[in-house]
């Protein structure tokens, strides 16, 4: 953006990083608690900061230590993250309309540094679609106060990990910390669904070589929803048929379960807001 | 796994989180996801969390075990029973350290 230090840009980036502000703390305990996880798992210091720089993606950072300790093959660690990192690909459908007007290494950019957090607030900002000034430069603020705020704690978290004994068990904090983000992403029942039998057939399956049993559990958790959801249509069919508008899962998704942390919870979560956000981008 | 492959697993995770988050942004501005397909992609991270978590808890060096021996597990109970009642992601973290140093230094 060549007018990016115009007067106009510097205040909205200025704005960005102000609204983004609130949800620093919460992403800083966060950025600790993996460093942490990190550094006490089977990956060594600068593999850990590696990391934490390049993947910038806490859940999936959590989720694949576990595969590391266990030895897993890398395409078991890299389809898992693709699966915990599938929301992103609803957020990057509702940043679409607002920077297409945007060559494509710059959307590329944009895309990788979006997060959970940064969308919800650029989603309740309901910006026109296309080119407004300002809007890219509001991104870049709150991308820029949550890129440094994550990064700082999570390699504060890796440097302070080795001050802890090993046999205090801190690798455990990193699935304590998927704990809240599990439960607050089932705010629907068909949810509710997906993750049990997704449990269900991990365990099952858990003797198949190579854990094939991930791939099996994702693809039945997704089997299990969308039956849960044509039921629900089908039992809401009776009242009113509006057509597209799925009021199906709605039955049960009017309250989703307060976030763990009011705005700032980073994950998972934000996906359910998420697609009421993208609705309305449209 | 060797070096080499940890840190092929780190830049294909990287790869991934482009991938991912700029997926349509790379000229999908008409696109419209269908209502099915965005649920759908909402299971799949939380079922993803729990088929890596549930199995990684119930695995102890000994086998499967819901055994009391299985202190990550009854602290990670412990944790998710302070979230469901309070929410917080800290006190759940927290909570499940004090539960599973309890176990460790007294069961």
């Amino acid at each position: 953006m060549f007018d990016r230090l115009s007067d106009l840009n510097r205040r909205a980036f200025l704005d960005g990083v102000k609204t983004l502000s609130p949800a620093v703390p919460a992403t800083f305990s966060w950025g600790l608690v993996t460093g942490i996880a990190m550094a006490k798992s089977v990956l060594t210091v600068p593999q850990a900061l590696g990391m934490s720089l390049a993947v910038y993606a806490g859940s999936s950072q959590l989720a694949v230590l576990p595969l590391f300790a266990a030895k897993l093959p890398l395409w078991t660690i890299l389809l898992t993250a693709a699966m915990v990192n599938l929301r992103f690909v609803i957020f990057s459908a509702g940043l679409a309309p607002h920077f297409a007007y945007l060559p494509l290494h710059r959307r590329l950019v944009l895309g990788y540094f979006n997060g959970d957090i940064i969308y919800l607030m650029f989603q309740k900002r309901n910006f026109p679609t296309g080119y407004q000034p300002g809007k890219e430069a509001f991104f870049w603020g709150m991308a820029a106060a949550s890129w440094s705020s994550w990064q700082v704690s999570s390699i504060v978290g890796i440097l302070l990990a080795s001050l802890f004994p090993d046999n205090w068990g801190l690798e455990l904090a990193g699935t304590l910390a998927l704990i809240p983000l599990i439960v607050s992403a089932i705010a629907t029942r068909s949810t509710l669904a997906a993750v049990g039998v997704a449990s269900v057939i991990a365990l099952l399956t858990l003797d198949l070589p190579y854990r094939l049993s991930l791939p099996l559990a994702v693809a039945a958790a997704l089997l299990a929803g969308t039956f849960a959801d044509i039921m629900a249509e089908k039992m809401g069919a009776g009242r009113k048929t509006t057509g597209a508008k799925s009021p199906a899962p709605r039955l049960t998704e009017t309250e989703p379960l307060n976030p763990p942390f009011d705005i700032k919870q980073p994950d998972l979560d934000k996906a359910a807001t998420s697609t009421k956000n993208t609705g309305s981008a449209r | 796994m060797s070096a080499t492959q940890v840190w092929l697993a780190i830049a294909g995770m990287a790869l991934i989180t482009s991938i991912t988050r700029a997926l349509f942004l790379m000229g999908g501005e008409r696109m419209i996801l269908p209502e099915r397909v965005q649920r759908a992609l909402r299971y799949a991270p939380a079922a993803a969390l729990v088929a890596v978590v549930v199995p990684d808890l119930l695995t102890t060096p000994n086998g499967l075990s819901i055994a009391f021996s299985n202190h990550a597990l009854y602290a990670s109970l412990c944790g998710l029973a302070w979230f469901l009642w309070r929410r917080g992601m800290l006190g759940t973290i927290v909570v499940g350290m004090i539960a599973f140093t309890a176990l460790r230094l007294f069961a």
